[in-house]
């Protein structure tokens, strides 16, 4: 079935091709849905892989990972769309709005990519096994203190986080289909991450002391919140230096990349905002580094 | 390890700037970075009523001040029913409004707060 033959040519891209085809819905809706996703992809060259030259082992252990990537990444369909509700609620501006609404678009794309990634180290085809964001939810909080808080969550340390620690690991992936596709994931997160430092700016310049303290209550939160993923446990396999050159860190040095995040990244940012840090230095700092 | 570390701070550092500084404007004042006040809608304050016009003299005068008085009690009593009009569509609408918070958005179960982050190993 040619998917992209009812698209306008005018937006056609020649380096654009349907990612995970068998997980759509089989209607008309497949041609807008390419027109989405194309609109902001990077090539991916697929038939790069060097996936065959690994041992089966290794393959499993990268499809594990990958399937993991992206059910994370259709969880995150959902929490970026519950942060839009939370974001019209507070009546946001509307560029923030549509930025957030944008992220979960790029979340679809980004959970086809992994699925894809998944489907050539298996061999199989799987459905995310289904989520929803658990984003906190107080009826009681100020609409704009809500808003604030879960943006902190979601974007300034969940997604600032994530694009430190996808810069960092596709800087050692050679593998040339996983290295795109981390590229393309990264350069859609670093827009994730910038709408939540300037909401949360925004958000201090109209609503004051108030939110100031909503988003100090809300820091320890976010850094236990990412910590959690950080600190869950593996899939079964050992990273060798092949499977590496696919894409993935250990366990102990993720934990670096997250201590040094808060350390250079997030505090230093949520300081500069007059936002209290609490002891989130010593939180996570080199003890909780060198634990794994 | 060590050279982990060192790839960590590079990394940290092109965030920093990309990400946080970028987005959150630092180092460009309050008002200048955000359009502060300046860009949003100006607040209308209500028209003040008009000064009533000074009582003409003469019967002609005393009765369209009589006709000008029903007309403005007419137009009290609709007010005031309009008043209470759009008190109780308020109430209704805190009513409903508190219906409709009792239940919760759609959301996960889960009491532990977890980060979005991205899995990486």
């Amino acid at each position: 079935m040619d998917v992209l033959g009812s698209i306008d040519p005018q937006g056609r891209d020649d380096d654009y091709e349907p990612t995970s085809p068998w997980w759509l819905s089989g209607t008309p809706l497949e041609a807008e849905h390419h027109r989405l996703m194309r609109r902001r992809a990077l090539p991916i060259p697929w038939a790069q892989t060097t996936a065959g030259q690994l041992a089966p082992a290794e393959r499993a252990r990268l499809a594990a990972t990958w399937m993991r990537r992206s059910e994370a990444e259709y969880l995150a369909v959902s929490t970026f769309s519950v942060l839009a509700i939370d974001l019209v609620a507070a009546m946001a501006p509307a560029d923030v709005l549509s930025l957030c609404l944008r992220a979960g678009i790029d979340e679809v794309r980004h959970a086809e990519m992994c699925l894809r990634m998944a489907e050539i180290y298996s061999g199989e085809r799987h459905l995310p096994e289904p989520a929803m964001s658990s984003l906190p939810d107080d009826p009681e909080r100020p609409k704009l203190h809500q808003a604030l808080a879960n943006t902190m969550l979601v974007s300034c340390v969940s997604e600032t986080y994530a694009t430190t620690v996808l810069s960092a690991t596709r800087d050692l992936t050679t593998d040339p289909v996983a290295q795109a596709v981390l590229t393309s994931i990264y350069s859609d997160e670093v827009m994730h991450a910038r709408l939540g430092w300037s909401y949360l700016r925004h958000a201090i310049e109209v609503g004051g002391a108030g939110v100031i303290e909503a988003a100090a209550q809300m820091l320890p939160r976010a850094l236990r919140g990412v910590a959690n993923v950080v600190e869950r446990e593996r899939p079964i396999g050992v990273v060798t230096p092949a499977v590496r050159a696919h894409g993935l860190m250990t366990p102990a040095e993720e934990r670096v990349i997250y201590s040094t995040c808060v350390r250079e990244v997030l505090v230093p940012g949520f300081a500069a905002l007059g936002v209290p840090v609490g002891t989130a230095l010593e939180d996570y700092g080199d003890a909780w580094s060198n634990a794994a | 390890m060590a050279k982990h570390r060192e790839l960590a701070s590079i990394v940290s550092d092109k965030i920093w700037r990309t990400v946080v500084v970028a987005g959150a404007m630092l180092g460009v004042p309050a008002v200048a970075a955000c359009g502060g006040g300046s860009k949003h809608p100006a607040v209308i304050a209500p028209a003040a009523d008009n000064a009533a016009e000074p009582a003409a003299a003469g019967p002609e005068a005393a009765d369209k001040q009589a006709d000008d008085e029903a007309a403005a009690k007419a137009t009290s009593d609709k007010a005031a029913a309009d008043a209470q009009a759009v008190a109780d569509k308020e109430a209704a609408d805190k009513a409903a409004a508190e219906q409709a918070a009792k239940p919760k958005r759609p959301r996960g179960g889960g009491d532990r707060p977890t980060g979005r982050g991205f899995i990486l190993s």
